[in-house]
């Protein structure tokens, strides 16, 4: 057999592979304590489902096979879709507001590169039925205490809000084509781009000044980001977003989390299911964002009732990469203790108690390099243990020798 | 806790100088005059560390945020798809990246072509250009003397950068199309623009002050 493997997937094994499920397991646990309860979807739902006309976006990417039954399936590129899909068709009755935690792969065709893999790992929270400030601040505060927690260096959120982009639009009456060269050429920030979009549409005045001013909408809360973009807004809908933004900063200040985030209001790239305030999390040694997430009021809608809904998810591999980069490939676990087979057989109990007691032991079956285990244990078959370790070779009572290690 | 310097990666080569000029003209500390053939050069204050890369991997070291900061062609940066903001236009480097054929081809329009062969630098760009218009050409990557393709008879067609067309004209080629417009921009690195705004935000500035004096 050849001994290659698919473009755009990865192997994980030693001490990566088990850092990989301790990210996971330190995120669970977190938002298991904010009440976060876990959603198992399936690895591949019908290609239609996660072509929600919100989500079309996706579609290009997505992995389709045909079932059995010629129906047309799909790899879930997200976790946010099915589990929009779960709530708005099986749970959209339970009590208001619900919270998720979900974990898992996730596939998209795109050209595989660092940190971009198409198999790749995300965690992530979505909290549905709460339309409010105070929700879109109590996902950002749980993300931002989560990247304190599973400890990636000097991390930094960029918080925007897509109702000021969509407004400025409806405002300047873009059609799809002229509002995507726009939103083009704010996602890379191009001061020339932009200007010559003003330029072409012939943008005076008021009108010119919030086209050409959203680039500047950028930096720490509280340099008065916020107060530009309401005296830039065209209308309502663009007050609005301002306002919803000052309105979830004064939250995140007591959760003692604001100083982590910037405010971004040209940062349009975004999921299409995406309605209200967007962030995106970067730390340093790593290109890319980390964490994605953002309100989506209308996708729980296409599948049942519609719920106010905001989220976001975790991308493991890239947190992972991260913590490598920044403080060394974690080292390849090893059992706590070796433990030599002996004639009476007490050797399986020596290894049970240990075990029990929370300790990683083997029992020796041959190959092993004993050097390799920081300690090693053989029973003497007569009530006592002979236990080597940093310290030096003891021999301890039988019915003793473990408590000489707690 | 003492801030790492920036890092500025910039294209080796003769845009490499233009750029340090107008760096300099905005106040950025230039690099400490030295060996000539190190790659990586920190400034005279400290505050910054210049990369010299090969022009076309001037995007791919941003992107991946082993530079914060580059100065790059439009093309290399089109070229490698590299994800990263472009805040500033620069006054220098300006060329077009153009599909060329030898003087003596026959005239006929590129659409005609059943399956020509197209010698390039730049196969995405190429691949894109040709694929949008429904030619099914096969490309030829190739590093650098593009233009010797159809000279040897290996391709029909080239797709290169122009600057003056003298290249062209010494080997006989003539422009049939332009594919892009190109200059040198400055980009910077999606995660550094967050996380090191405090710095990159004034140096922004101060070159954008300097080319608007100019």
């Amino acid at each position: 057999m050849p001994p290659s493997i698919p473009r755009g997937v990865a192997d994980y094994f030693g001490g990566p592979a088990q850092r990989r499920r301790q990210l996971e397991t330190a995120l669970r646990s977190l938002a298991r304590t904010w009440g976060y309860d876990e959603v198992i979807t399936p690895i591949f739902e019908y290609a239609e489902t996660l072509l929600t006309e919100v989500g079309q976006q996706l579609a290009e990417d997505h992995y389709r096979f045909f079932d059995n039954d010629g129906r047309l399936l799909a790899l879930r590129p997200d976790l946010t879709v099915p589990t929009a899909r779960v709530v708005g068709s099986k749970l959209y009755d339970r009590p208001l507001p619900q919270r998720y935690f979900y974990a898992g792969p996730v596939f998209r065709t795109e050209e595989p590169r660092v940190g971009r893999q198409r198999e790749f790992w995300q965690a992530g929270v979505e909290l549905i039925g709460a339309g409010s400030p105070e929700a879109d601040a109590e996902v950002l505060a749980l993300a931002a205490l989560a990247l304190q927690q599973v400890g990636v260096s000097s991390f930094r959120f960029s918080l925007g809000h897509l109702g000021y982009f969509h407004g400025l639009i409806a405002h300047l009456q873009l059609d799809d084509a002229a509002a995507g060269r726009l939103q083009n050429a704010l996602d890379r920030k191009s001061q020339e781009d932009v200007s010559a979009l003003a330029d072409a549409w012939n943008l005076i005045g008021a009108e010119r000044a919030a086209v050409m001013g959203l680039l500047t909408l950028f930096g720490p809360q509280g340099n008065g980001v916020l107060a530009r973009a309401q005296s830039l807004a065209l209308n309502q809908q663009m007050q609005a977003a301002a306002a919803r933004l000052a309105a979830v900063e004064s939250r995140l200040q007591r959760y003692g989390v604001k100083d982590f985030f910037d405010i971004d209001l040209a940062d349009v790239r975004a999921m299409d299911y995406y309605t209200g305030i967007t962030f995106k999390a970067y730390t340093p040694d790593i290109g890319f964002s980390v964490v994605n997430g953002g309100r989506y009021d209308n996708l729980v809608g296409e599948f049942g009732p519609a719920l106010p809904a905001v989220g976001c998810a975790f991308y493991l591999d890239r947190l992972l990469l991260a913590q490598i980069r920044q403080f060394g490939p974690p080292a390849d676990p090893v059992p706590d203790m070796l433990i030599f087979p002996c004639e009476c057989g007490q050797h399986v109990q020596l290894a049970a108690a240990a075990r029990a007691a929370g300790l990683v032991a083997a029992i020796a079956l041959g190959p092993e390099d004993p050097a390799r285990y920081p300690r090693r244990v053989a029973c003497n078959c007569d009530g006592s243990v002979t236990l080597a370790d940093a310290r030096g070779m003891r021999v301890l009572p039988l019915d003793d020798w473990l408590e000489a290690l707690l | 806790m003492i801030t790492p310097p920036l890092t500025i990666a910039l294209p080796k080569g003769r845009m490499a100088d233009e750029a340090l000029t107008w760096l300099q003209r905005a106040g950025w500390s230039p690099p400490r005059a030295e060996d000539g053939r190190k790659l990586v050069v920190p400034s005279d204050d400290g505050s910054l560390n210049y990369l010299l890369v090969k022009p076309m991997d001037v995007p791919v070291f941003v992107e991946q945020g082993a530079a914060d900061i580059g100065i790059a062609g439009l093309d290399a940066v089109r070229e490698r798809a590299a994800d990263v903001y472009e805040p500033l236009l620069l006054p220098f480097g300006q060329c077009r990246l153009s599909v060329a054929a030898p003087a003596d081809r026959p005239d006929r329009p590129l659409r005609l072509e059943i399956s020509p062969r197209v010698a390039t630098k730049y196969p995405r760009l190429a691949e894109q250009y040709f694929r949008g218009r429904g030619i099914s050409a096969e490309f030829i990557y190739l590093n650098g003397s593009v233009e010797l393709g159809p000279l040897v008879g290996m391709a029909d067609l080239i797709v290169d950068i122009i600057q003056t067309g003298s290249t062209l004209q010494a080997n006989n080629l003539v422009e049939l199309r332009e594919i892009m417009p190109s200059q040198a921009a400055l980009i910077v690195n999606r995660a550094s623009y967050r996380l090191h705004a405090d710095r990159i935000q004034p140096l922004l500035r101060a070159l954008r002050a300097a080319l608007q004096e100019a």
